[in-house]
């Protein structure tokens, strides 16, 4: 299975911290729904942190899967929060897209 | 003769398989002529031929007609005192045959469509192993005019389908385009599309239509997230909807809040959203206009100024289509004559400014080098900045120039 980008989590005080790193554009859709989205739906963890401060680039598929991932949270009732970088492409994309609030940030500068 | 033609043989050009089976049967039997022939209408060709060169012969002489009427290998032992071939002109003539040994080249469906024959000038007999060997070289042949059958209908399957899945994909994105643009007293239009794949109908769309009783026009452009049949229905859905919803002539977030609670309600895969721009454009009499913008998740319209004054316009809301009761506001302007306002897709952010662009800024400073001109100048401007070649996503935008083209 061809990788779009970069997967690495772990359990830091028991949240589950999941770290994406690269492009994330509609060619990496399955790989994130089976490396993300799976992940945070299946969790045993008290809460989730997406890192996405590394993420170059990220497009509608990828504000779509973060989107599900708010959903599967939800649907477990964990908190789950996004850590962008100020400016980024995600922060760029999130305001864009006025889903903003919909989200817990941490924004870094 | 349809076996024949289905196996798409005659005339074919010579080919290296064939010619392999011709010269180890010539080896294998130790003759001078070893032929692969089928047998048309009125003529034998030869598909391959080792020891002989002629490309077809008439159906006339009749060995290999003869030999194909039968299902088991034809046999002249000695063909100038064979009753059945010693009149023959292959015999009696310059290439003096004497021994003539076919096998029917049969199909899995019980057709012969001509034969593998081994020739030679002198007399000879073949014992039942040389028969059998005859036999199997003659289904090595057969096997590979299948291959070559069943290679040939998978590549024309293909073509034909993505001919197919083009031409719906081409049918389909123009009932999610306006075939036309409305004529709109006081504003010159020009749009543009540029699709990513030809084989996929995109999710980006636009649309322009007029209101029963406000002056200019109601502009749209929008992206619905993902490609295909999903996002097409989805595209159609809100075009629609959009339409239905301003006839009402209500403020454009107010059309955004209703056909956000039209998707939301009305597509059947819950994870898809669209983005939209959309702007009421209302020509004044002193040349202007006055624009209202309101923006589900999508980039900010571009106004340029006739002194190359570029802006972003609108304020930011959610994507439609996702959550339950979003809220969208509407931001005014006034627009001087000869302003231009630009809305489009995201993809043309990645077009213009390259891959992984999410900044406006290269799109902007196309847009200053053509501050005042036309529509269509602006358009055409917008497509010399696109790169050869094809793009990465589709890409659409609008161009809405206020007052008339002098």
């Amino acid at each position: 299975m061809t990788e779009f980008f970069d997967v690495r989590s772990g359990k830091v005080n028991g949240a589950l911290v999941i770290t994406v790193s690269g492009e994330v554009d509609v060619a990496g859709e399955t790989q994130f729904v089976r490396q993300v989205v799976d992940g945070v739906g299946t969790t045993d963890a008290q809460r989730v942190v997406l890192d996405l401060s590394r993420v170059a680039f990220m497009d509608s598929t990828g504000l779509r899967m973060l989107l599900l991932c708010k959903r599967r949270a939800e649907e477990r009732r964990i908190p789950l929060t996004l850590s962008i970088t100020a400016d980024g492409p995600v922060s760029r994309l999130i305001d864009v897209s006025g889903v903003a609030e919909m989200f817990q940030l941490e924004r870094m500068g | 003769m349809a076996a024949v033609r289905r196996y798409d043989v005659l005339d074919s050009p010579p080919d290296g398989a064939f010619d392999r089976i011709t010269s180890l049967a010539a080896r294998l039997f130790e003759v001078p002529i070893a032929l692969v022939t089928i047998v048309d209408t009125d003529r034998i060709w030869f598909k391959s031929q080792h020891g002989l060169d002629a490309g077809e012969i008439g159906r006339d002489p009749g060995l290999c007609a003869s030999a194909i009427l039968q299902d088991a290998p034809y046999l002249v032992n000695d063909a100038a005192t064979d009753p059945r071939t010693l009149s023959n002109p292959l015999v009696a003539g310059e290439l003096g045959l004497r021994f003539y040994a076919a096998a029917p080249l049969t199909t899995h469906d019980g057709h012969n469509l001509g034969t593998l024959c081994v020739i030679d000038r002198q007399p000879r007999e073949l014992t039942e192993s040389e028969l059998s060997s005859l036999r199997d070289l003659a289904s090595v042949v057969v096997d590979e005019l299948e291959l070559r059958l069943s290679a040939r209908r998978t590549v024309g399957l293909e073509a034909d389908l993505r001919h197919l899945a083009e031409e719906l994909a081409g049918t389909l994105q123009e009932s999610l385009l306006p075939t036309e643009l409305p004529a709109v007293e006081g504003l010159e239009l020009a749009a543009r599309y540029h699709v990513a794949h030809r084989d996929q109908v995109g999710g980006d769309f636009y649309d322009v239509f007029l209101q029963p009783t406000s002056p200019g026009c109601v502009a749209v452009v929008g992206d619905i997230s993902g490609k295909g049949a999903l996002a097409a229905s989805l595209t159609g859905t809100a075009r629609w909807a959009l339409r239905t919803v301003a006839l009402d002539e209500r403020a454009p977030s107010e059309g955004l809040a209703r056909l956000n609670t039209v998707l939301f309600q009305a597509h059947s895969e819950p994870n898809r959203y669209c983005t939209l721009a959309l702007a009421a454009i209302r020509p004044r009499d002193d040349g202007g206009a006055d624009l209202t913008i309101s923006l589900a998740g999508h980039p900010p319209p571009l106004l340029v100024e006739p002194d190359g004054t570029v802006e972003r316009l609108g304020t930011t809301g959610p994507i439609a289509g996702w959550f339950q009761d979003p809220v969208y506001s509407d931001s005014s302007r006034s627009a001087p004559a000869g302003s231009v306002l630009l809305l489009f897709t995201d993809g043309l952010l990645e077009a213009i400014g390259g891959h992984a662009c999410v900044s406006d800024e290269p799109l902007q400073a196309v847009l200053r080098r053509v501050a005042g001109r036309g529509a269509s100048e602006v358009a055409d401007a917008l497509d010399a900045a696109l790169p050869a070649g094809e793009l990465s996503d589709d890409a659409a935008f609008l161009v809405i120039r206020v007052g008339e083209v002098q």
